[in-house]
């Protein structure tokens, strides 16, 4: 067995070791490719989805709500909104067209977005189709 | 300081340092709507005070190893730096467009920021950490590559070291990763998926090994 540890070793176990987990993480992107289709609700994704998830990235929402466990923490989870809300699209939009414009004293408030009542329907079918991405039941319970 | 060049660093690190004001600063003001919450609302809602929080961070860590990278590469390679010009103009492209990022967020609604920088045409908006307008991603990437290039014929033509290769396969992949945020398809899984290859790995992968070159370095 050798007793001192080389500088070339050194450097293979760095290229070596890169090189292996690169690999090892490109193998597991393509397994997650291959999970995917059982799992993400693509068959629901119309354009209407699409145009929602554009509305909702051009609103930032984010930055304020989470989307299946990632994002701001500040307001409500929405990933699982549209089960919360009783799958009721109505209640949603509702809620989202009621928000003051200057907000409610001493309390949090979602800003007012004047949203068309298209845009409205876009953003509902998006959090529709989130709802029903298989995601392991996560977040674990309706209040998100 | 053993070579001129070195003296680019000053510039980044100051300017991170001024940053880094600006994410405290925004963090507080955070802090505030979290107890009260109708703080600065509607003027500064939380999502935005979140973004030039979160922004300015991003940006102080980068301008900070950038600078710090032409503070010892010098040193480490036994040259001075490939072309320092091209260190202080990138300096003051990425300042300017972070600058102009910042002022709006803050002065216009974040969907009229969208539309006046054609976000329809490529949109890459709206996802965590990813808030800035598509045209300032691109300005990360000019900045990225050139700082890769200029570290790079700094390295390769002077003296390499353990440091300076580990410090090269970081920037490479400081580049590469930060492609994928030109990445945001329709399925919402595909998006969160490669949404994660740049904020984790690049904060996880390569800006850690980075920093552990630098770290040996020392």
């Amino acid at each position: 067995m050798q007793e001192v540890f080389t500088k070339s070793m050194a450097r293979n176990i760095y290229y070596g070791g890169s090189a292996f987990f690169l690999l090892l993480f490109l193998a597991l992107t393509f397994d997650t490719h291959q999970a995917w289709p059982a799992r993400d609700n693509h068959q629901n994704l119309t354009e209407q989805v699409a145009a929602g998830k554009r509305l909702w990235e051009r609103n930032n929402c984010i930055g304020c709500h989470t989307l299946l466990g990632e994002g701001a923490y500040f307001a409500p989870e929405l990933g699982n909104v549209y089960k919360r809300f009783g799958e009721n699209k109505e209640a949603i939009k509702g809620f989202i067209k009621s928000r003051p414009v200057e907000g409610i004293p001493g309390r949090r408030s979602m800003p007012q977005f004047n949203f068309t009542e298209a845009e409205l329907d876009e953003i509902v079918e998006f959090l529709k189709y989130t709802s029903e991405i298989n995601t392991e039941n996560w977040p674990p319970n309706i209040q998100g | 300081m053993q070579y001129q060049s070195q003296s680019v660093a000053k510039l980044y690190f100051t300017a991170a340092i001024g940053l880094f004001v600006v994410q405290v600063l925004f963090g507080l003001v955070m802090g505030l709507q979290y107890v009260m919450g109708d703080f600065l609302f509607p003027e500064i809602p939380f999502n935005v005070a979140r973004m030039v929080h979160t922004n300015s961070l991003i940006v102080w860590l980068l301008m900070g190893f950038m600078g710090a990278a032409y503070y010892l590469v010098p040193e480490e390679s036994q040259r001075e730096l490939y072309s320092p010009k091209l260190a202080v103009l990138m300096f003051w492209v990425f300042l300017v467009a972070a600058a102009l990022t910042v002022v709006g967020y803050l002065s216009v609604p974040y969907a009229t920021l969208a539309q006046i920088t054609g976000n329809d045409l490529l949109p890459t908006m709206g996802r965590e950490f990813l808030e800035q307008p598509t045209i300032t991603k691109i300005g990360i990437v000019v900045v990225a590559l050139a700082f890769l290039y200029n570290i790079g014929m700094t390295v390769l033509t002077g003296r390499k070291t353990v440091v300076t290769i580990v410090l090269l396969t970081g920037l490479v992949g400081l580049a590469v990763f930060f492609l994928f945020s030109f990445y945001n398809p329709d399925n919402l899984v595909k998006d969160k998926y490669y949404w994660w290859w740049v904020v984790h790995l690049w904060v996880e992968g390569v800006w850690e090994l980075i920093l552990a070159s630098y770290t040996h370095q020392l």
